[in-house]
């Protein structure tokens, strides 16, 4: 046993050694690994300005071994010796990879991805989808070109920042709506305004009346806060609308407002701006005192407007007196005194941030306005607030809520006798309107009555709006599976405005009193649920499709009424009328539909979409009710095929085609009896305690469907030079041909008329867009932009008959011509085009004064030639500044307030007028014979009255101007506070100062005479834009605004 | 399996639902329009005849005047009043009548029908077939057969005058036989504004509607006058029998109420509307009783007097204001029908049969019943009847009672202007009577077809080479 123990304790002894062994093994082995593992530090620089890169990630290649640069750029990796390639890469950035090779320090510097750069983009219903993969042309406008343009109005601060979009501002008054057209009026007698929406949920973009008149009411889009906006996607071309089917035709306004971010701490941020308006005066003649010519001794006689103790007066609306400096004691009396600067504050507060699950924005703000009249009026106050939710993580729950209170009080624009503007502008020269009551009590007029005096309207007449508004929604999204996902969301737009009119009583019109109040309610519930799915089919393709439901309720109400007939002076009330006319209305109209989109893609590189529609909406006859509205579209993105991409770094083209439409307003092809038309008389029924009904004379049409376009967009996107310049270019086309027009039968059918789809409107365009950094440097970066673009609409057919069709006053629709046109009688022109000069018979009253043709022409378009705007934006350190300028050329406006004031003689056309009263105008004398021929008779050369061809024998065509004009609508100047600055106050995160200037600077035609070629008295409607009468003169603005971030 | 019945049950829900949005979707009546399909009879016939008061009479009644020298204008050169008419002038009346009254009495005499009501279908028949013979007078031919047919028929074909009337001349017995009914069928009320619902004096207007639209026949071809005379004194011999039987629609006054003589009054050019020197002149030369009370007087400063005026005379040539029509206000009536026109178309028809002691004994009825109504005192009217001497032959006695009609018919129908160019009577000198004149010899004796009707319905007759001045241009014009 001596010999087994002695081998037993080798064998511990060998176990024992072996242990060792492999501890020595592994230890060394241990230290030759760690020998092996290598630490490698660098830096990761952005390649375009060498500033360090934050959070880039640093990966050892085929490992799950990485590192995060600091916020120096700086990182440090340990990678064993197998590793030999490190990736570094950040979003949005081109990927390195770096072989190791040894080395332990390297300075990586990444260019960006210039595919990555477009990056994503808001489309149809809200759903996100990369910009690059889209097939057609969208317009894009950032937040800060938003807010930073001072605007309050939602729409005006989008004008001539996207290619196609032309939006007129109407009214320099606070308050004042906008007409916004995307490329070209599509509707003849129907409905031109783009599509808003808010969110996903459509917005109600609302106008409670404007005319000729009076002038417009504002308009509901007025209610969005600025502040909230996180960026505008205007889907311009049908391809882009289609998902929305019937109220796509034209173009969608996408507003998406901000959210919380996931994580973030909470920022809030607090903005201050305070706005100083000043009036730019209108041009008027200035020379020439209030009278009459005397006819009896040749001469301007002159006429003080006044009441004479002996009973006689110097009553007259006409400045066709003498030379003022030739009137003993007269003077030019400046009526631009009684103007003030306009001034406006506008405070904003915001809090924004987001734990893991919940993320948050929540901002009010305040706008209060003084308009250049201390009555003019604006104040808005809004509470928005977006809160989402992620549930688990499968579900994720969005909210966002707002509410704005909107309270204007304005004046009426237009004819009307108690319009400011109107006793304003036509005020003779020399007359004096203080004091406003003359010693007798009698209110003191230039013409003895008629029109109110406007120092008296400044005190007793006003227009106030009221509105509250209410825009909650909730949506959700439910992850299902992997590449399948429900997503939905249920919104409300629910509003009550309140429009009152007052004209208090005593003056010389509505000299009994007005108060006119009108309410409208409306409701609107709009519902979306969509399933979607994605899936990457192979390697080289990949497709994404939806389905979705839409539903939507409107519901509205209205009351009002009209009282005169006043009581006693200043009470407005039902109780002071002694007539009250009532009136109400109530309405609805609902749809539902079903859509879908299948988008393919292949290699990142060919993308092809498919949508399509399906509307079922109440305004139509059962069997028209359904519509299909398709689109496809193609994209190629070819710089794909390019390796080199130093020159171009990205380019595609697209293609695409689809059909939108445009249903009819509720109502308007229903059947219902009525009271018979009685005539001119006044005659009414009930009469006699009777009354009597017969089906309406407008018959229904059974086969009504609803408007079609079509539209082809050929669209291309290119980036050169790194992305240093972007140049994109819009071709397209749009056609409908079954126009919704009210057209005329002929009596003996029994019906005088029925809406039929009967006419047909074509529009086609270029729209071009190109933007470059020249200079871009550490401290010092210059960025240009421009757009231009050209619209050219045509009416192709209307109606049975072609007959032209009155879309109000002098604008027409005629066949084969731009849509609208001005069209009136012309004067009668030669074969030269030298007017012709009656010279029939010396005793008629036209003998010496042009012709005029027997039927209407067409005078001019109100569609420009083309548009385009410039943007420099200039940055030096923590400056930037900014100017915008906006040009538009070819058009032209009715300038009805020189067709009131010609008459008078107090328009500028008429400031050089012959001292003697007598002309001869240009032009060839001539008259018709007995057949209809014309006999001309040589180069004019009778003398007549200059007055009496302004007052009696012009044509419309005198008093159309053009509408040229060259704006520089913005200049500002920010400076941000550097962040090192900041550091010192612990809390304070960013801080802004900065400046804008609005309407510095403008250029109009030199025949313009109006106070702006955008204005309208109808607000957005787009068929009556290019008509004015007596508007506010326009303002400059000048901006100074605070903002700091805590 | 699993699959077909999901696509099965997805395809069921989609119908389900589908048909479910229909109804949804049915809301496209407003709640602040009547569109109740079918309403109470009663409920139309007020706004009935509120149209046939108002639209196409009226103006008739004033060209009417205009064009038989009762009228003229004083403060502004007469355009359409001297004859100088065009395709636009016509369009009114067209349209009014085509979509209003006749479109409206056709719906009525529908409706009526299905309901068995007799009353209500003979008042719709009877203003049905006096507005096609009223479109037949005025422009020839017309659309009747293919008419009020939308929306199978947009664009009605053009019917021959003379074969419209024989469907106007059915319609009124068909209106006759109707309001004959004995039928318990309650019948209009206070709906009806003319006679209250006295279905009785309805019946007598349709047989003195038939008479006086048998007498524009008297020339026609295909018709004789003495059969036509026959056929006129039968329907009279049913027709209106006293001033009540008068058929009138009613005015108040005010805006909403008055009449279209009240409201021309209330014109810009209300003062330029005055007495044609040619009708003054012609009664004061037969010392007319009525004469006050159709004329208001001018005060010369040095005493008054009545003075009619010629369209178109320059005003400072004579320092005061004519004589205008007296006695209207927002009150005057329309008139369809009245007692005295009946007695007129008696005489007449007498003295086409050369009945004279019968023609002479209605036209002193005739005008008695017109001056009484007046309100001439007994006394003037038989001085006034005194100095009548009877012709005893037809074209002079159909003269003087044409005449007579021509002066007892002012302010009331437009049957002047109708008989005028069925007769030629009164004589009247026009270039007395206007300056400006379109034509010497003759007022237009038809209109043209309306612009409307040549813009929007290519069947209707070109207007390139119609005379509205040459004779022949309405069927019965062909004396």
């Amino acid at each position: 046993m001596k010999k087994n123990k002695l081998q037993c304790e080798k064998l511990k002894w060998s176990r024992h050694i072996n242990r060792v062994l492999i501890t020595i093994f592994m230890l060394s082995f241990t230290l030759l690994a760690q020998a092996q593992m290598t630490k490698i530090t660098g830096r990761v620089t952005d390649a375009s300005n060498g500033e360090p890169i934050a959070g880039a990630t640093i990966l050892a290649k085929g490992t799950q071994n990485g590192a995060l640069t600091d916020i120096e750029g700086k990182f440090a990796i340990s990678v064993d010796k197998k590793t030999e390639i490190l990736v570094i890469s950040f979003v949005g950035m081109q990927s390195q990879e770096v072989a190791i090779k040894g080395q332990t320090y390297f300075e990586v510097s990444l260019k960006t991805n210039a595919t990555d750069i477009e990056g994503v983009v808001v489309t149809a219903l809200g759903i996100k989808r990369e910009k690059k993969a889209l097939g057609y042309a969208v317009g894009e406008v950032k937040s800060d070109a938003i807010v930073n343009s001072s605007e309050s109005n939602v729409v005006t601060a989008l004008s001539g920042k996207v290619a196609g979009v032309v939006v007129n501002s109407t009214s320099s008054q606070a308050g004042s709506g906008a007409n916004i057209v995307i490329r070209g009026n599509s509707s003849i007698t129907g409905n031109n305004r783009p599509l808003m929406v808010v969110d996903g949920v459509p917005y109600k973009t609302d106008q409670f009346g404007a005319g000729a008149v009076g002038g417009e009411t504002g308009n509901t889009s007025l209610d969005v806060d600025l502040s909230t906006v996180e960026s505008v996607n205007i889907l311009k071309g049908a391809a882009a609308a289609a998902l929305y089917g019937a109220d796509a035709a034209n173009g969608v306004i996408m507003i998406t407002t901000k959210r919380g971010t996931k994580n973030m701490k909470p920022q809030i941020t607090f903005s201050e701006s305070y706005s100083f308006d000043k009036v730019i005066e209108m041009e008027q003649q200035k020379l020439w005192s209030q009278g009459n010519y005397d006819a009896g001794t040749g001469k301007y006689v002159f006429q003080d407007g006044e009441l004479h103790p002996d009973g006689s007066s110097g009553f007259t609306s006409a400045c066709w007196g003498p030379r003022i400096t030739d009137v003993p004691g007269a003077s030019y009396f400046d009526k631009y005194e009684v103007f003030q600067v306009g001034q406006n504050a506008e405070t904003s507060l915001n809090i924004r941030g987001g734990s893991d699950n919940v993320t948050y924005f929540t901002s009010i703000s305040n706008t209060t306005q003084q308009g250049i009249l201390e009555e003019m009026k604006l104040k808005k106050t809004s509470i928005t607030s977006n809160v989402d939710v992620r549930v688990n993580d499968k579900l994720k729950v969005t909210t966002g809520l707002n509410f704005t209170n909107f309270v204007n009080d304005r004046f009426w624009e237009g004819f009307a006798n108690s319009a400011f503007m109107n006793t304003f502008l036509a005020q003779p020269t020399t007359w004096n309107p203080y004091p406003v009551y003359a010693d007798d009590g009698r209110l003191r007029s230039y013409r003895g009555g008629s029109r109110n005096p406007y120092l008296w309207l400044k005190d007793n007449m006003i227009r106030s709006i009221d509105r509250k508004r209410f825009t909650p929604n909730v949506g959700f999204d439910y992850q299902i599976a992997n590449g399948l996902k429900l997503t939905g969301k249920v919104g409300i737009d629910f509003y009550l405005n309140t429009r009152t009119d007052q004209i208090n009583s005593g003056g010389y019109d509505y000299p009994t009193g007005l108060y006119d109040v009108q309410k409208n309610s409306n409701f609107f519930l709009n519902s979306d649920v969509v399933l979607s799915y994605t899936k990457k089919i192979s390697s080289d393709f990949s497709l994404d499709a939806l389905v979705g439901n839409n539903i939507q309720n409107t519901t509205w109400e209205g009351s009002s009424f009209i009282g005169t007939g006043f009581v006693l002076p200043d009470i407005y009330n039902k109780s002071n009328c002694s007539s009250v006319k009532p009136d109400d209305w109530r309405g609805q109209q609902r749809s539902v539909s079903m859509y879908g989109q299948l988008s393919l893609s292949y290699r990142n590189m060919l993308y092809f979409t498919a949508t399509g529609r399906n509307d079922w909406t109440s305004t139509l006859p059962p069997d028209a009710r359904l519509n299909i509205y398709p689109s496809t579209s193609l994209a190629y993105i070819f710089s794909e095929m390019i390796s080199n991409k130093n020159v171009l770094s990205f380019g595609k083209v697209s293609l695409s085609y689809s059909e939108v439409g445009n249903t009819p307003g509720a109502y308007t092809n229903a059947f219902s009896q009525v009271n018979p038309w009685l005539g001119w008389s006044g005659f009414t029924l009930p009469y006699n305690g009777q009354t009597g009904f017969f089906p309406s004379t407008t018959a229904v049409n059974p086969n009504l469907k609803a408007e079609k376009s079509k539209e082809i967009e050929f669209y291309l996107d290119t980036k050169f030079l790194d992305n240093r310049i972007s140049f994109e270019a819009s071709i397209y086309k749009s056609w409908s041909d079954n126009q919704i027009m009210n057209t005329n039968l002929e009596s003996s059918s029994g019906y005088t008329s029925a809406s039929m789809n009967i006419g047909s409107i074509e529009n086609r365009g270029v729209e071009l867009m190109l933007s470059g950094t020249p200079v871009k440097t550490k401290d010092f970066n210059w960025e240009i932009a421009f757009n231009w673009s050209k619209n050219k609409s045509k009416v192709i057919k209307l109606g049975l008959n072609h007959d032209p069709i009155n879309t109000g006053y002098s604008l027409w629709a005629v066949e084969g011509e731009s849509f609208p046109v001005i069209y009136d009688v012309r004067y009668d022109r030669d074969n030269d085009g030298n007017i012709i000069i009656d010279d029939a018979d010396p005793n008629s009253g036209s003998y010496g004064y042009p012709l005029k043709t027997n039927d209407k022409r067409v005078i001019g378009k109100v569609e420009a030639d083309w548009l385009g705007g410039m943007r420099n934006t200039v940055n030096y350190k923590n400056f930037t500044l900014s100017a915008f300028i906006d040009m538009r050329v070819g058009g032209y406006v009715d300038n009805g307030t020189d067709a009131y004031l010609k008459y008078y003689g107090m328009t500028k056309a008429t400031e050089s007028r012959p001292d003697n009263n007598l002309w001869v105008m240009e032009g060839v004398k001539g008259h018709y014979n007995e057949n209809g021929d014309v006999v001309l008779g040589g180069k004019n050369d009778l003398e007549v009255r200059y007055d009496n061809f302004w007052k009696s024998y012009t044509a419309l065509e005198s008093t159309v101007q053009k509408s040229d004009f060259i704006k520089l609508r913005e200049v500002s100047l920010f400076y941000n506070f550097p962040k090192a600055m900041l550091e010192h106050t612990k809390f304070v995160k960013a801080l802004s100062l900065g400046f804008t200037g609005r309407n510095l600077w403008h250029k109009y035609d030199k025949g313009f005479t109006g106070n702006d070629p955008e204005a309208s008295n109808f607000g957005d409607n787009s068929a009556q834009q290019g008509l004015t009468w007596y508007m506010f003169p326009n303002t400059k603005t000048y901006t100074f605004k605070l903002s700091i971030s805590f | 399996m699993k699959n077909r019945f999901i696509k099965l049950s997805s395809i069921i829900l989609l119908v389900i639902a589908l048909s479910g949005c229909e109804k949804w979707l049915d809301v496209n009546n407003s709640p602040d329009a009547i569109s109740n399909e079918k309403i109470a009879l009663k409920g139309h016939l007020p706004a009935l005849l509120a149209e046939w008061a108002l639209m196409g009479s009226g103006d008739d009644v004033n060209a009417s005047m205009f064009w038989t020298c009762q009228r003229a204008t004083w403060s502004y050169l007469p355009g359409w009043e001297a004859f100088t008419i065009n395709a636009t002038t016509g369009n009114d009346l067209w349209n009014n009548a085509y979509s209003g009254t006749l479109r409206n009495a056709d719906v009525l005499y529908k409706r009526a029908k299905e309901e068995n009501n007799p009353y209500y279908q003979g008042i719709a028949a009877l203003i049905k077939a006096s507005q096609m013979a009223c479109l037949v007078d005025n422009f020839g031919k017309v659309p009747y057969s293919e008419a009020l047919r939308y929306p199978e028929i947009e664009k009605p074909k053009f019917d021959e005058g003379k074969d419209v009337y024989v469907e106007a001349m059915k319609l009124f017995d068909e209106s006759i036989a109707l309001l004959s009914s004995t039928d318990p069928i309650a019948g209009p009320g206070d709906d009806d504004y003319v006679y209250s619902g006295d279905t009785e004096k309805w019946l007598k207007l349709a047989y003195s509607y038939k008479a006086r639209y048998s007498m524009r026949l008297t020339y026609a071809p295909g018709y004789t006058k003495n059969g036509q005379a026959q056929k006129v004194l039968d329907a009279l011999a049913n027709g209106l029998s006293s001033s009540d039987d008068d058929a009138l629609f009613r005015h108040g006054s005010g805006e909403t109420q008055r009449g279209f003589f009240g409201w021309q009054q209330t014109q810009d050019y209300a003062q330029g509307i005055v007495a044609n020197v040619v009708f003054v002149d012609y009664m004061k030369s037969k010392n007319d009783p009525r004469v006050p009370f159709f004329f208001t007087t001018v005060d010369f400063g040095e005493g008054s007097e009545y003075y009619g005026w010629k369209s178109g005379v320059a005003t400072s040539d004579f320092p005061y204001h004519p004589s205008m029509a007296n006695n209207v206000s927002d009150e005057t009536p329309e008139t369809f029908m009245n007692y005295a026109e009946c007695l007129f178309l008696k005489a007449e028809a007498y003295v086409l049969l050369h009945n004279y002691p019968a023609a002479e004994s209605a036209l002193k009825e005739a005008i008695t019943v017109n001056m009484t109504e007046k309100g001439v005192a007994e006394s003037d009217i038989t001085t006034y009847l005194s100095q009548i001497t009877f012709p005893q032959s037809e074209e002079a006695a159909q003269q003087m009672v044409i005449t007579e009609k021509w002066v007892a018919s002012y302010l009331t129908t437009a049957e002047p202007r109708f008989d005028w160019i069925r007769t030629g009577y009164p004589v009247l000198d026009f270039t007395k009577a206007h300056l400006e004149l379109a034509n010497q010899t003759t007022m237009p004796r038809r209109y043209l077809y309306p612009q409307d009707a040549v813009d929007r319905n290519p069947n209707t007759p070109s207007n390139n080479g119609i005379d509205e001045f040459a004779k022949g241009g309405v069927f019965w014009d062909a004396k």
